[in-house]
């Protein structure tokens, strides 16, 4: 059996999914979270399937990912639709439940956030709803965990759908004229006539040409002024919708979450104070990840490594393993792996800041306060929240941008997402940081400032040359602020450590294995422990003379540098696999071997050249176009080569 | 007079959406429809977007298509 769960942006189905599946997908408190189906199956029951779909606000879809779910809805054979509708604005989400209507799949209805329902003191006759609607609704609250489960009982017993009657209202009358006339093309006729009346035309055209004029009569009589079918039949559903709500709802004044929120929003969105206050958040992402929090816990996690290390070489030594065995465990995986494992608990920690503040609801803040500057360079506030993300992983950031309606707007984002530092470039500044400079924090803003400038600079300039102007436009709703639950911080920074790790031991495994291999075999495959004679050094002093005008011509950072491009971390793995050394004694060692200039324009390079393997799979499959794709590769590159090498040759220079 | 002329914490009355684009439709299906009361709570650090109330939602509207909705002020 598959349900498919359907609803209005921000109504909280992955809650719900996650509660019922068990799964572990991505809740944010702001529309346009879920972008793309996720799968899962029943707790309670595993032969039916749940579907999890993004939000959307109308089956007429606006943006890509609004198409995602209309597609889903109409190519696949569901059993049963699951509605979810926001119980704290039930007008709106009750809009697209007489669209789904129209689908005459059998569904149910669920109210999600009944605790704040209550909490107002607030009724919804639900009855009343329900007769009207001709479905079965539940009210839940997904978040607490209540009735979650109660529907699953209808379930079984679920029939076809009985049609709403909307009375004799002309547009009604109409919609069912036009349903006869097509229902012999129409698998949906109830729909299709409803997209026909508001003007969408994609089974308007594959109709004839009788019939077509036989439909146009029908609405040009039905329709009362101008040409505007389209206003007036959601200005009927609308008003439908309205009277039934205020006969069902009790009396609505603003609801304590919207006063509390728009008391927040007075400092948060303020004319004067809301920029800086932007400014100094990010500041503290960056200061509690790099500053003494997140110091002293990898401290400890690097301290727990070398213990396992010391009971690992014990133990090898025990069994009297062959010297090269022993080599490949301890210098190969153990080093590299380990190396990246004790940037854990930093990782962590920015993981939970940025999640803290999707679930608390500021991103769509981010989105108010900056729309109008975003929009003069050809982005737009939601680009914002694309790049936000983008400081935890790239590839999400890239697929976030569906929620962004304009195509421009939308290609820049992507194009600027390679500009920001994510979670992966930290482990790497920091062991430069820590071998070339005194303060930390303050050098790494530098860099991430650096980077953010020639982001906005090369925006600018596609905008002005490159993309054609179109008419930029902005509608978000912003959700009420909500104080996420320790389950749920948890829940998301649990994820990420899983993913961190998942990564660790296997691309970077495969990494480490694989530079092992090269640097302890010589070209006719002897192993070897005098590195010089290996086949990776005979490989990289080939590249080597491209980077001698950074200052980088040793052929291990060489190595290093190419490796990025599996993950961003594998830099730091292969850089201790190469050295054979663990990550607290890499500073003093790069110390004597690159200079300052060098270490910067490595720096400048290492933050801005080529996205890594996962995100340019993701920017190919956005845009499904490989000369795009490569372009993003080729472009970052020279221009992290340019701007490395500047800054390499003016430092040495003074 | 359309919505993007009105003042800060002014309450008004949706008249007309003015053209046939996809984001009239949308502003529309979002219950931007005639008849329905609107409040102008804020406008953005930089002028634009304005920040709007409306049946228990608050939604940004940048001004530019703000204009596409006429509005008469409400008799009280
Ligand atoms: N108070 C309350 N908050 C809830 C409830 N269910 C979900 N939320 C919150 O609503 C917000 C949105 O939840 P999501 O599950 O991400 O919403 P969604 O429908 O998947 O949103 P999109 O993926 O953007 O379409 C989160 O901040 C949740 O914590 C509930 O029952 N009560
Ligand atoms: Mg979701």
């Amino acid at each position: 059996m598959i349900v498919a769960l359907v609803g209005n942006p921000n109504c909280g189905k992955t809650t719900l999914f996650n509660q019922l599946t068990g799964q572990n997908q991505h809740v944010g408190n702001f529309p346009g979270v879920t972008v793309e189906k996720k799968e899962g199956f029943l707790l309670k029951d595993p032969s039916v399937s749940l579907i999890d779909l993004p939000g959307t606000y109308s089956l007429y879809p606006f943006t890509l990912e609004e198409k995602v779910t209309l597609d889903y809805l109409l190519n696949q054979q569901l059993d049963c639709i699951l509605n979810i509708v926001d119980a704290t604005n039930p007008q709106r989400g009750l809009y697209l439940t007489t669209q789904l209507k129209d689908l005459n799949i059998p569904m149910i209805v669920l109210f999600n956030m009944m605790d704040e329902v209550q909490n107002n003191h607030e009724s919804i006759d639900l009855a009343l709803l329900s007769k009207s609607l001709h479905v079965q609704i539940f009210p839940i609250s997904a978040a607490k965990g209540i009735g979650i489960n109660d529907w699953t009982h209808s379930l079984k017993k679920i029939s076809s759908s009985i049609p709403i009657s909307y009375g004799n209202h002309p547009l009604f009358q109409l919609q069912k004229n036009i349903k006869e006339l097509i229902r012999p093309f129409s698998a949906y006729p109830m729909h299709d006539s409803a997209m026909i009346i508001q003007g969408n035309d994609s089974l308007f055209k594959q109709l004839d040409s009788s019939t077509q004029n036989k439909i146009n009569q029908k609405i040009k009589d039905s329709v009362s002024k101008q040409n505007d079918s389209q206003g007036e039949f959601i200005s009927f559903r609308h008003h439908w919708i309205e009277s039934l709500c205020e006969r069902a709802c009790s009396k609505k004044n603003r609801s304590k979450e919207t006063k509390r929120s728009l008391f927040i929003d007075k400092l948060v969105t303020h004319r004067f104070y809301s920029i800086p206050l932007f400014f100094i958040f990010i500041m503290l992402i960056y200061g509690i990840t790099f500053g003494p929090i997140g110091s002293f816990l990898s401290e400890i996690t690097g301290s727990f490594i070398n213990l396992i290390q010391s009971m690992l070489t014990i133990l090898l030594d025990s069994l009297s393993v062959s010297p090269w065995l022993k080599s490949l465990i301890e210098d190969g995986i153990f080093i590299g792996i380990s190396s990246i494992l004790s940037f854990l608990p930093s990782i962590m920690l920015l993981f939970l800041c940025l999640s803290f503040l999707e679930e608390v609801g500021y991103m769509a803040r981010v989105a108010f306060i900056l729309d109008a500057p975003m929009k003069k360079i050809g982005l737009c506030g939601k680009s914002i929240i694309s790049l936000l993300i983008g400081m935890g992983c790239s590839v999400p950031a890239i697929l976030s941008t569906r929620t962004l309606k304009n195509e421009k707007e939308r290609k820049i984002t992507v194009l600027l997402v390679p500009f920001i530092s994510c979670s992966a470039k930290l482990p790497v500044y920091t062991l430069i940081l820590m071998s070339f400079f005194s303060s930390k924090p303050f050098w790494l803003f530098l860099l991430v400032g650096l980077n953010l400038l020639l982001a906005l600079l090369f925006s600018a300039f596609l905008n002005r040359f490159v993309f054609k102007q179109e008419l930029s436009s902005t509608l978000l709703e912003l959700p009420n602020y909500r104080l996420p639950t320790f389950k749920s911080l948890f829940q998301t920074v649990k994820q990420k450590a899983i993913d961190f790790i998942v990564r660790a031991c296997t691309i970077l495994l495969i990494a480490s294995i694989l530079i092992w291999l090269l640097q302890s075999f010589t070209p006719d495959l002897q192993y070897t422990t005098t590195i010089q004679e290996s086949i990776l050094a005979q490989i990289a002093q080939t590249f080597s003379p491209l980077f001698n005008p950074l200052g980088l011509s040793d052929w291990r950072i060489v190595t290093a540098l190419i490796s990025g491009f599996t993950a961003k971390e594998a830099v730091l793995s292969t850089l201790s696999v190469l050295f054979q050394t663990s990550i607290s004694a890499l500073p003093t060692l790069l110390q004597s071997l690159i200079s300052f200039p060098a270490a910067v324009a490595f720096l400048i390079f290492f933050s801005l050249y080529t996205p890594c393997v996962a995100t340019i799979s993701a920017i190919n499959k956005e845009f499904k176009s490989t000369f795009f794709t490569l372009e993003v590769i080729l472009f970052q590159t020279s221009l992290a080569w340019l701007i490395a090498c500047f800054f390499y040759q003016t430092l040495t220079l003074l | 007079m359309t919505l993007d002329q009105c003042k800060c914490n002014e309450t008004v009355l949706i008249t007309h959406l003015i053209g046939a684009s996809p984001f009239r439709r949308r502003l529309m299906e979002m219950g931007l429809v005639p008849d329905t009361n609107v409040t102008i709570l804020k406008v953005a650090p930089f002028r634009d977007p304005i920040e709007i109330f409306f049946k228990n939602c608050r939604c940004i509207l940048s001004k530019n298509e703000a204009s596409l909705i006429e509005v008469r002020s409400q008799l009280k």
